[in-house]
């Protein structure tokens, strides 16, 4: 038997299981609060092409200044040499290295909150747009009229971006933490950074800064998905408010945004099951690949790919078998068009599941981003800032608080999915009756991952 | 009032009326059984006599409890990843013995003792704080317990 390390190399504590009679509640609720949404609901789309209007002054004059997007794509270009510095010269030691924190936790989990909130502002931070947009004014300056883009095919649409996601999340928890005794290590995640770096700046020097940013680089791809519910978003270069949510309604027009969202869901899926309800068959199918004769890391890390891959293709399914069951109802747009039509009403389900499952991890996390690994950014014992010998308050936040997030998130996105649902039926079936019976196809979809992912947290997933 | 907006309100107060119940209706200790009460009675005695044995999530025996002792062979874990269930406040108490040398780290809380053939590693310290927690061969990166201090 082969056995492998915490699926993160940063994570000390994980969760404890949802009790049952949480787990009961949590369930109870999702059921009514959906009965009612069918019964209950408007029968006016309210968030399709909803207005935006210029934001108040004291927020779109700094955030149009040039001033400020330059001092943000700075602060941006300096945190990622950063991360490259510390990764090459820092500790070996995971959780003693900024850069791992930083990269998957700080960044990787901070930015969707922040996004929801506060529309894409990880576009001001982006390195690699920061980088493009200074060489291409650079070379205006120098030589005028020599830069030249290719056209992108957007037939590719976000493709690349979910292709990148789902390699990113395959890096950390595949690929470092596989094996008797190999970790994801500051120097992989420094080596990794840089090859993306150049794979990045080369792409945007082909097709284009901002072409490149919002169809291949998947961080910002990936963080302006959850952006769309927001209610602020920058448009010809300037901020503008609009309805929350409404922003979500034309975010799946591009091709590949299935492919996304859908990725982001089933990624944070087989993270909470390869150590629970999958880790047996996970094991079966390494221990079948060890017997072919391959070494144990390799076996490992593929059968591990094989079920992220099926736990991907899982959501997919559910999904689509939703799209199928609304193609019976009258009147209704042939598969291909409906498929991509309600791909949007799965953001809220892949914010929950973020929420869900990494809400503990970040608070912990951050205590010590902010503290020793902030002080102490090598693990070489400095103390820039005083800070070195803090550690993680794990007392910080009881278990009861973590339940109450993690089924509060649940439910919170079940109940958003099925609103951005409802509205978007009324547009494509303006008969009222037909729009409802095409919801229940969409209810039976949510139903099934907010299940899947209350299963996921439950004492069941053990 | 039309009939929509009956709805509407009737749906909230459904959702509402659910939210204040699950609020309110927190049993949890029916959950765990008898044991949460013993326990809390046996943390209180040992503070009482200055008694630092451990408390006890079973019912009280004049005698410790035996201490749970976890076998590394050939650098893995006898018989798989083991599970170690404590309440918190308890004390966690198990030995390991391994017959290769190397560190034995409990994450979380942060404790190691060496290990190594005839050098068993000994632990003893407070379940200050609930979750899961890995246990492992720090130098092998090799999980050998996985601990859980439930509330």
């Amino acid at each position: 038997m082969i056995s492998v390390p915490l699926a993160h190399a940063l994570v000390s504590r994980g969760d404890l299981p949802i009790p049952v009679w949480l787990f009961a509640w949590g369930a109870g609720v999702v059921l009514v609060v959906s009965f009612f949404a069918l019964a209950s609901a408007w029968r006016k789309p309210r968030f399709e092409d909803a207005p935006g209007r210029p934001a108040a002054t004291w927020l779109s004059v700094p955030a149009n200044s040039s001033a400020v997007q330059f001092l943000s794509g700075l602060i941006g270009v300096l945190l990622l040499a950063a991360v490259l510095y510390a990764g090459i010269e820092g500790t070996e030691a995971a959780d003693r290295n900024f850069s791992l924190t930083f990269v998957f936790v700080t960044s990787w989990l901070g930015f969707p909150v922040l996004s929801v909130v506060f529309g894409n502002v990880f576009t001001a931070f982006s390195p690699w747009r920061a980088i493009g947009r200074a060489y291409g004014w650079l070379a205006q300056r120098l030589a005028p009229g020599t830069v030249r883009h290719v056209e992108y095919p957007e037939k590719f649409g976000r493709w690349p971006a979910a292709v990148g996601l789902v390699a990113f999340v395959w890096l950390e928890i595949i690929y470092g933490a596989t094996g008797a005794a190999v970790v994801l290590s500051p120097e992989i995640v420094a080596k990794a950074t840089i090859l993306y770096s150049v794979y990045t700046l080369v792409m945007m020097g082909v097709f284009g800064v901002e072409k490149w940013n919002s169809r291949g680089e998947f961080f910002s791809v990936y963080f302006g998905m959850f952006a769309s519910m927001s209610s602020f978003r920058k448009r010809e270069g300037k901020l503008e408010r609009r309805r929350w949510l409404s922003g979500t309604t034309d975010w799946a027009n591009v091709p590949g945004s299935l492919a996304l969202v859908v990725s982001a869901i089933g990624v944070t899926t087989f993270d909470g099951a390869q150590e629970g309800a999958l880790k047996t068959p996970i094991e079966w199918t390494q221990e079948r690949i060890g017997d072919l004769g391959f070494a144990a890391t390799v076996s490992v890390r593929a059968g591990d790919t094989v079920f992220l891959l099926i736990t991907i293709g899982i959501v997919a399914l559910i999904y689509l078998l939703g799209v199928k069951g609304m193609t019976r109802v009258d009147a209704a747009p042939p598969f291909k068009v409906l498929r991509s039509r309600f791909a949007h009403t799965l953001i809220p389900i892949a914010l929950a599941y973020l929420v869900a499952h990494y809400f503990s991890l970040f608070v912990f996390q951050e205590q010590a981003q902010f503290t020793f690994l902030l002080s102490d950014p090598l693990g070489d014992g400095s103390n820039l800032f005083g800070t070195a010998t803090s550690g993680i308050d794990y007392t910080l936040i009881g278990p009861e608080l973590v339940w109450y997030v993690q089924v509060g998130a649940l439910i919170a996105g079940h109940v958003t999915a099925l609103v951005l649902a409802h509205d978007r039926a009324l547009l494509i079936w303006p008969d009222y009756r037909l729009a409802t019976r095409s919801q229940y196809w969409m209810l039976a979809v949510m139903l099934c991952f907010t299940s899947l992912g209350l299963f996921l947290l439950s004492f069941a997933n053990q | 009032m039309n009939p929509k907006t009956t709805r509407t309100l009737v749906a909230g107060a459904v959702v509402v009326l659910a939210l204040a119940l699950l609020l309110l209706v927190r049993p949890g200790d029916s959950d765990n059984g008898n044991s949460d009460s013993n326990t809390d009675q046996g943390q209180a005695t040992s503070k009482i006599t200055g008694n630092t044995g451990p408390t006890q999530s079973e019912p009280r025996q004049p005698e410790e409890p035996a201490v749970p002792v976890y076998r590394v062979v050939d650098g893995q874990p006898a018989g798989g990843v083991q599970k170690l269930e404590v309440n918190e406040g308890d004390n966690i108490r198990f030995v390991v013995k391994s017959d290769v040398d190397d560190e034995v780290h409990v994450h979380g809380f942060d404790v190691s003792e060496p290990v190594g053939p005839g050098r068993p590693a000994k632990f003893d310290f407070k379940a200050g704080f609930t979750g899961v927690f890995e246990i492992e061969l720090e130098n092998s990166a090799v999980p050998i317990i996985e601990l859980q201090v439930n509330p």
